[in-house]
């Protein structure tokens, strides 16, 4: 029957612990508790001196981590935070450095390119995120 | 009377000058005080223009723009091949 369809079907989720109970004894009604969170392990000395280059392997060997201990771990090495030029610029917005006058294609090879500045010539292998 | 220039290297002349035009255009947009830029784009917007009239001259006009050049006793505007037709672009 229509009218026995769930009404929350096509609905919002939202998270267990946002949601309320209320009590089979006593009718009392409470929010069910946030969950607990995985307290970050410190990280070794020898961790915390190695350079910039090897942060790609640190971050790896935490994987196993809850996202906000990576973070807590990221921090406590001081690894690429320092060099990275976005470093504490707002969240989720777009960044595009500014385009130089350089490397200019002759016209010839810049018909054939599709474009006549060098950095822009980009082709599409259908994989990965950089040209290889 | 001035040699008949290839029409297909005139043709690819307009092609690649155009097309540096047009992403210089675009480059411009967004760097308008950019001095190597502007000359880059004056440069070949001249050779651009001298194509086009040249092209015009021998084998009709392929913007209105040079319609002048090659229609001057009649109006030879359709007679050129379209696009799509053999000999066109």
């Amino acid at each position: 029957m229509a009218n026995c369809q769930n009404p929350m079907r096509y609905g919002r989720q939202t998270p267990m612990y946002t949601q309320r109970s209320t009590c089979n004894t006593c009718g009392s009604v409470r929010q069910n508790p946030r969950p607990v969170q995985q307290e970050c392990p410190r990280p070794q000395e020898s961790q915390v001196t190695r350079p910039f280059s090897d942060c790609r392997e640190r971050i790896d060997r935490v994987e196993h981590l809850p996202e906000n201990c990576k973070v807590h771990v990221h921090k406590e090495h001081h690894c690429h935070c320092s060099k990275d030029p976005l470093w504490e610029m707002p969240l989720a917005m777009a960044y595009v450095p500014w385009q130089r006058w350089q490397e200019i294609y002759d016209v010839c090879d810049g018909f054939q390119r599709g474009t006549i500045f060098r950095e822009l010539d980009k082709p599409f292998h259908g994989k990965g995120g950089c040209n290889r | 009377m001035s040699e008949c220039p290839c029409r297909k290297e005139l043709l690819n002349q307009i092609n690649e000058a155009s097309f540096a035009v047009d992403d210089v255009k675009l480059y411009l947009n967004t760097h308008p005080w950019d001095d190597e830029a502007l000359v880059y784009f004056q440069e070949y917007s001249r050779i651009r223009n001298e194509a086009l009239k040249e092209y015009a001259k021998h084998y009709g006009p392929l913007t209105i723009d040079t319609a002048s050049l090659s229609c001057e006793e009649q109006w030879d505007w359709i007679d050129a091949p379209w696009p799509w037709q053999e000999g066109g672009c």
